[in-house]
């Protein structure tokens, strides 16, 4: 079975979990949305789309870390879904393969960061 | 401050404390919804609400929750109009002519029907997509045979038995009976030892077990069994499922000690196998302990259900659609040998559970309506009020299987013997057109 529409949040939710499966982890829900900074309806349907093709695995971790709280589910590539984003990703986003990945546990900069970010370049006379 | 600026103060604090505790519901509430109305998949659904849930709470702010639940609410509201819509559009619009490209068509088709098993366990959407596979399936088995090569053939008809046993098994046999009607003349076109046809003439020869034709259920599966051993050799596993039915259906025409040796027989032949399938195994301990109850030994087909039914729960699950049929056939057998409160403590749960995944008006929910029924009026024998509503509940059953089933039907009469004992030789039977 393939993903038949390629759109920049599969690529996105794929780039994440291609660092995360050559860091040697695997990320929740929660993490891939902070991650690829998509809104979480967006990561969640992708997440579905790749795992109905196969590429994409989760399973239920055994506990929580944090005390109190549920078990997270934790996704993975599965090793067609590693080499068929790799291959994507090296088509696509040739210069995802060779960033160096992306912590998940350093912040992710907010909406209000990304707005003034967007608004700091269209003003004149800024950087390009 | 006077006292109705404090007190101002002091109640706008408490609604915005309300309003705080309310939007955290109000989020939980959105979620649950917006997960049933996504999908169509009731494991997956349950999966992405305790992902959604956990989410909620990795959210620090109330509005950031109520924000995050409405997302999914949106979500939730286009898939579930996307779905509504592929229902009608899905295998109709853009499908090639069969005559142009008969191999991907068959393809589709029985790729499509491949992932059913227990239609009734589905959620309404996906009953009906599979309602409108089937549709698409009986459009192709009406195009000139010569139109499909062997290969497709043989798809279409592995297709069309598998779809056969899924009618059966949500007791809908007289579909299943028509859709093996339909795919007949294909079935002229292969060889009558070919695997694709002799899985279709299980499936018909099921469709009259099932439907009270008990002898010539049994010619048919003699026949086949005859022929599957031919082609495949005596002890291939791919001739088990044929001689299971040709012991039940032995059982149906009351050829009682011919049907237990056929069933002990296939359980040491299974036995045997290294990888045995375990359902199959407890599906014939079950019809075997029924046949050991209709021989009149009671206590040891009560401890033989009670093994098929912890087998069953382990391998399957307690509320799997197996164990639920084991744990009727247990209770409908203390009915049947008058043991009342037996029976009664044995079906209610089993009726609870259909209820719930069924359906009221399942027939398999029926069966177990009627003989709770028949239990109670068994339990207190002396009770007018009781046979009064037994006799009520007996004849509104009667009335549903009427209608799904017809008058002919094995359950149906089954119900009319049982208002016929009850009400005495007066009552008067039903009949479909009425």
């Amino acid at each position: 079975m393939s993903v038949t529409r390629i759109t920049g949040a599969l690529l996105d939710v794929l780039d994440t979990l291609l660092h995360a499966a050559e860091e040697g982890s695997e990320l929740h829900g929660w993490a891939i949305t902070k991650s690829t900074r998509r809104c979480g309806p967006t990561v969640y349907t992708v997440l579905d789309r790749l795992e109905d093709a196969g590429w994409v695995t989760g399973r239920w971790e055994a506990h929580n870390p944090a005390p109190g709280k549920p078990p997270r589910r934790l996704y993975g590539l599965t090793p067609t879904g590693y080499t068929t984003a790799r291959e994507l990703l090296a088509e696509r986003r040739p210069e995802a393969l060779h960033r160096p990945p992306v912590s998940r546990h350093a912040p992710a900069p907010g909406p209000l960061f990304n707005f003034f970010n967007r608004l700091g370049r269209r003003l004149p006379g800024a950087a390009r | 401050m006077d006292l109705p600026d404090l007190l101002f103060t002091v109640l706008t604090g408490l609604a915005v404390n309300e309003c705080s505790h309310f939007s955290e519901w109000a989020a939980g509430r959105l979620i649950g919804w917006a997960v049933r109305l996504s999908y169509g998949n009731r494991a997956r659904a349950q999966v992405r609400l305790i992902e959604h849930t956990g989410d909620l709470d990795r959210c620090s702010s109330q509005l950031g929750k109520l924000c995050l639940a409405l997302g999914f609410t949106v979500r939730g509201i286009l898939d579930w109009i996307r779905r509504k819509t592929d229902r009608f559009t899905l295998p109709h619009s853009g499908w090639p002519d069969p005559v142009d490209f008969p191999g991907m068509t068959v393809e589709a088709v029985s790729l499509a029907l491949r992932g059913f098993d227990d239609i009734a366990a589905l959620p309404r959407a996906d009953r009906k997509k599979f309602g409108v596979w089937t549709a698409r399936l009986r459009e192709l088995l009406g195009h000139p045979a010569e139109v499909f090569d062997q290969d497709s053939t043989a798809q279409l008809l592995t297709a069309a038995a598998s779809a056969c046993e899924v009618y059966i098994d949500d007791r809908d046999e007289r579909t299943a009976e028509s859709l093996a009607n339909a795919a007949h003349p294909l079935a002229e076109r292969l060889a009558p030892d070919h695997p694709a046809v002799l899985d279709l003439r299980r499936g018909y020869a099921y469709t009259q077990l099932q439907l009270g034709r008990y002898e010539r259920a049994v010619g048919l599966l003699r026949e086949l069994s005859v022929e599957e051993t031919r082609t495949f050799g005596d002890h291939d596993p791919a001739t088990f499922r044929t001689r299971r039915l040709l012991s039940w259906a032995q059982g149906c025409a009351k050829l009682l000690p011919e049907a237990e040796a056929g069933f002990r027989d296939l359980d040491t032949r299974m036995a045997q196998q290294p990888n045995a399938d375990m359902p199959l195994r407890l599906h014939i301990h079950c019809m075997l302990s029924w046949t050991i109850f209709l021989q009149g030994r009671l206590e040891e087909a009560a401890h033989s259900y009670d093994a098929v039914i912890s087998g069953r729960s382990r391998e399957l699950g307690p509320d799997h659609r197996d164990t639920l049929d084991a744990q009727h056939s247990k209770g409908k057998m203390f009915v049947l040998s008058g043991d009342g409160s037996r029976a009664h403590a044995v079906l209610q749960p089993v009726l609870a559970h259909r209820t719930h995944v069924r359906g009221r008006h399942h027939p398999d929910t029926l069966e177990t309506r009627k003989y709770l029924a028949v239990a109670g009026a068994l339990t207190r024998p002396h009770s007018a009020r009781t046979r009064r509503k037994t006799l009520r509940e007996l004849r509104r059953i009667m009335w549903m299987q009427t209608k799904k089933l017809g008058s002919d039907h094995p359950n149906t009469h089954d119900t009319w013997r049982w208002l016929a004992t009850l009400a005495g030789p007066t009552e008067k039977r039903c009949n479909s057109d009425s």
